[in-house]
This record gives C-alpha cells, structure tokens and sequence, in this order.
C-alpha cells in the first residue's frame, strides 16, 4: 500500500472513528471550506496538480491510454460508467450534471512511466445512470465499512440530487514511495 | 325513404358490438395474492440500474415458475423487510419529486401483502446510504418491532423507526460503524473499519439505550470479510476475500467470537477458488448448510459473479456437494422449507435460476425479470 494513500486512508477512518456525526460532518465543513487554504483533503489537492505533470495517455499502446475504455490505466478500482462515454471525460462531469465532491479513492499504475497515481473516483449526480461502457475492476476495492475504499457507495453524496449518473476518474497525486 | 333510413339504424343500433355481448362481458377484476405465502415464493430484488429512481421487488414461484406480483418500492431499492409476526411488507427507499430532482425525501414503505399497494409510510431522515444493494442495509430486530436503517452522508448513523406505531424513533450516531447485522430483542450488531463489531441496544421505546465496541476480530486491510454476511440461528457468519468463516455466537449481549474455519482447502487455494458476488451467501437452518458462491480468480475478485456453489455442513465444517452452476451468478439464495430450492440469479442477466441443491440439477428458468437482480429473498 502506497503512503499517502494509506495517509488519506487512515485519516479520514480515523476522523469517522474517532468523531461523532454532528462533530464530523462540522469538521468536514471546516475542511472543504478550509481546503483553498490549506491543502489536506483529495478535494483539495485536485484543484492543485499541475496539469504539465499527469502522464501523457496518447503515449500509451492499446486501450489503455483510451478513457472510454475499461482497461483505461486510471480504471483500476471503478464500479460504474466512466463519463468519458457520457459527454463527459476523465476529468469532466457531462453536461447539467452535479459533480461530488465527497469521493472514494484508488492507487492506479500508469503503464506509460510505472509510476503508482492517487485516482479520485468522483460521482457526476443528478440524472439517471448513464450506463454506456459499464466497467468494474475493483482494484484494491474495500467493503462498505470501509468507505474510502469502497466503490459499492453511491457517492453522490452533498449534492442536490443523489441520483448517480457517471463516474470521472481524476488524479489527484503521485504516491509518495515512487 | 325517411322511415327506411331510421329502421336501417336501428336494425345498425341493435347489431352494435355492444348490444352483441351482452350477457358474455368478462368481469374484471384486480388479482389478489393468498393470506398466506408458499415456501418456495421468492421476492426477487431489482435496483433499476439503469433507473434507480424506481426499484421494484418481483414475486415468483419457484415451483412453477409463474410470476405473481411486482412490488415498486421507489428509489435505490435495497431490500425489503418481511415480519412474520405483521401482516405487512417494509421497504426504505428513497424519493424525489420530479424523479430525479427536487427535495429528497426517504421513507419506509408499509405494503400490504396481498395486494403488494403502499398502505402507510413513515418519513426518516434523507440519510439512508445508497449503492449497491445488501441485505444489511437495514434490517428488523428480533422480536420485529424495530426496523434500523443504516445512514452515511458520509457521516454514518443508523434510523430506527417503530413498526408497531408506524412512527421515525431517532437517528443513532455509529461513527465508524456500517450496516445492520440484528442480533436479539431490540439489539443489533454494524460492522466497523478497523474490523470490530458495535453492538448497539436499544430502550423499549426504542431510542438508543447503549453501544459496545468490541475489540477488532479481522484485519480490513489484510483480509476483509465482506459485508454479505448470512445468519443462522444466533451466529452470524462473515466470510472474508479469502473464504475464511468468522462465526459470531450473537445469543448474549456482546458477540463472542467462536473459531474460524477456512472454506478452501490447500489444493483449492492453489487452483486460485475464491468467494465472489453480491450475495454470495446462503444457509439452511435446519439443515444446518452453508452454501457459497465460488469461482476460481484473481484478488481483488470478490464481487465477481460465480460458476459453482459450495455446500458446506456447518455441524462438520466440512464441503459436502459442488453444484456446477449452468450460468455465472451474482445473488444465491435457498428456501427454509424441508424441500428447499437452491436459488441463482445474475444481475446481467435478469432471470431467476432454480436448482436441486441435493442433485444439483437445474429444475428450471424465469425469464424477463426486471433489468438488474441485485438480490434474492425468502419468505
């Protein structure tokens, strides 16, 4: 296991272990807000990378290097449609959807450089599910009470509408021990 | 000519379709379904993938194959709850006024069983945690009065709700904890991240009386046991990536935890047999059989449909059959009956399969159910 990742990990199973509900969902109101300030949630940190450092998926051979597939690098622990088939993209929610902010996270290889990223598996919500392309890999997939881990959550989660629709696979890091 | 134009119209009149079927119209009517249910009835869950906004529950006859009602019971459908002390169906979902937007509201569902029609509801906080179904997601205690419904937003928190009174109770925060395993009267167990169990007790009137955290009995990062866990009798029996069993006795008021066992033996791990599913669990009580869903994978297959079905005596712990599935399945399920039925359904494909789970012989097939079996359950 990677070491953010397993930072981001414990963290936010520490926070939900050690609080209460009224405590957390407080502190987690403290933290998006505070997120523009101070880089401590995934939520944060995607607004953050530089887009000059993500590995270069054109350069990759085969569908690996193709969003709308399956065997997309950065698909490794989705359960659901990637919103590159929706009229969205990796990064993009489709159009009039509502992108969560509250997500669940997986460690993808790139096969490009053999570097390990820290992939955001944010829920676009608010329209029935897209459907097209469905793909279910579930790498390093956790049970429901692990929730960080765990794509059997809808994460459509502090939005208004919590149907889900799509999911965008957005990276958010490099892990630390490359 | 105007006489003989009127006495053609009436002649026209007389010979109407509707003057011709008088006294030969089909009365018709509304079916109903009987007091009582059969044994090999099953409710077969559907999400609604494509549609979530309308899950809906089918009755079938898994002897027959006939297929007898449609029960609809609204957004993101995990389960429903079936007390055999009311004559009532319970299931939560979750609703919004124009399908998909508006102001969320989750409610319990009260059905009336025979005709399958909501007849009451009770409106609880618009927490419930959605996703992929299981039967944990909520869950009636044991004397069947209360019905707890597992909330993550993503804060986690359990809605008790009184189905005596038909009335919301409270919201129990369980930081850390999820789902709802009931162990006895007014009691119920979640499972927790660091691989504990939180037993949580409620008061007569049942708002929260207490919580135990016991202390971890698996390790969630090396080898989860999934959230599909099945009861039998006061154990309830989680089964982790690996196909090792965790018995937990539930019959005092904290769990103790018994021996584990393994499902697979060293040749089986080394041909790479694993547990995988949506409900990969099944049991017969009096029988005393635990049946699993297995296919041979990788890790990180664990919701991966499976190709054969285990049969383990849970007296002996040891496999007594392998029944060779005729197709991949997601969800099993048996009937409690003395001639029970081995159940198999996969959520790409939405039929019902019915197996002999002496012979293993496939008795038959329902088709056109739904669009995507999540789950199947006994009455």
């Amino acid at each position: 296991m990677k070491l953010v990742d397993r930072w981001v990990e414990r963290s936010v199973r520490g926070v939900a272990q050690r609080t209460s509900r009224r405590h957390f969902m407080s502190r987690l109101g403290v933290l998006l807000v505070g997120g523009s300030v101070l880089p401590l949630l995934p939520v944060a940190r995607s607004n953050e990378s530089s887009v000059a450092d993500l590995p270069d998926d054109a350069s990759l051979e085969g569908t690996a290097g193709d969003p709308r597939s399956c065997n997309y690098w950065r698909h490794c622990a989705i359960d659901g449609a990637p919103c590159s088939c929706c009229g969205g993209s990796q990064t993009a929610c489709p159009p009039g959807t509502e992108l969560s902010a509250i997500t669940w996270i997986g460690t993808c290889r790139n096969p490009g450089n053999g570097k390990n990223y820290i992939i955001s598996y944010n829920d676009c919500c608010g329209k029935s599910t897209c459907g097209r392309c469905m793909c279910f890999r579930s790498e390093g997939d956790k049970p429901i009470y692990v929730p960080q881990k765990s794509n059997d959550i809808n994460w459509c989660q502090g939005t208004n509408s919590n149907i889900y629709h799509c999911t965008i696979a957005a990276v958010i890091g490099q892990s630390a021990d490359e | 000519m105007c006489v003989v134009r009127s006495l053609i119209l009436i002649m026209l009149l007389s010979c109407s379709p509707l003057c011709l079927a008088q006294g030969l119209a089909d009365r018709m009517t509304i079916a109903t379904l009987p007091p009582e249910y059969q044994p090999h009835w099953v409710w077969v869950n559907d999400i609604a993938y494509g549609h979530v906004a309308d899950g809906q529950a089918f009755l079938v006859d898994a002897d027959t194959g006939r297929f007898l009602a449609t029960l609809s019971a609204g957004g993101f459908f995990m389960k429903l709850e079936l007390p055999s002390t009311r004559n009532e169906i319970y299931a939560a979902a979750t609703f919004y006024p124009r399908v998909n937007r508006g102001e969320r509201t989750d409610v319990v569902t009260i059905f009336d069983p025979q005709t399958l029609s909501p007849v009451d509801e009770v409106i609880i906080p618009p927490r419930r945690q959605t996703g992929n179904p299981t039967l944990a997601h909520s869950a009636l205690t044991d004397e069947q009065r209360f019905m707890a419904i597992y909330n993550m937003t993503p804060a986690q928190s359990v809605s008790v709700v009184d189905m005596q009174e038909r009335k919301f109770v409270e919201e129990i925060a369980t930081p850390g904890c999820a789902l709802i395993y009931p162990t006895g009267i007014r009691r119920f167990q979640m499972l927790c991240g660091d691989g504990s169990l939180l037993t949580v007790s409620l008061n007569e009137d049942g708002s929260g009386a207490g919580q135990v955290r016991s202390k971890p009995f698996f390790d969630p990062w090396q080898d989860p046991v999934t959230e599909k866990a099945v009861r039998i009798n006061n154990q309830w029996l989680y089964v982790s990536f690996d196909g090792y069993v965790y018995p937990v006795d539930v019959a005092g008021k904290e769990p103790k935890f018994l021996p584990t066992w393994s499902l697979l033996s060293a040749e089986d791990r080394a041909e790479s047999w694993r547990i995988g599913g949506l409900q990969h669990l099944a049991v017969h009580e009096r029988r005393q059989l635990l049946f699993s869903l297995m296919h041979k994978g990788g890790i990180d297959s664990h919701k991966d449909p499976g190709n054969y079905v285990w049969v383990y005596d849970l007296r002996s712990k040891k496999r007594i059959n392998r029944i060779k599935l005729k197709g991949a399945a997601s969800a099993i399920q048996v009937t409690q009956d003395d001639q029970p039925l081995l159940l198999t359904a996969f959520i790409g494909n939405p039929k019902l399969t019915v197996y002999d789970p002496d012979s293993g012989e496939r008795l038959r097939t329902i088709k056109q159910l739904g669009s995507t079996i999540t789950g199947l359950q006994t009455n």
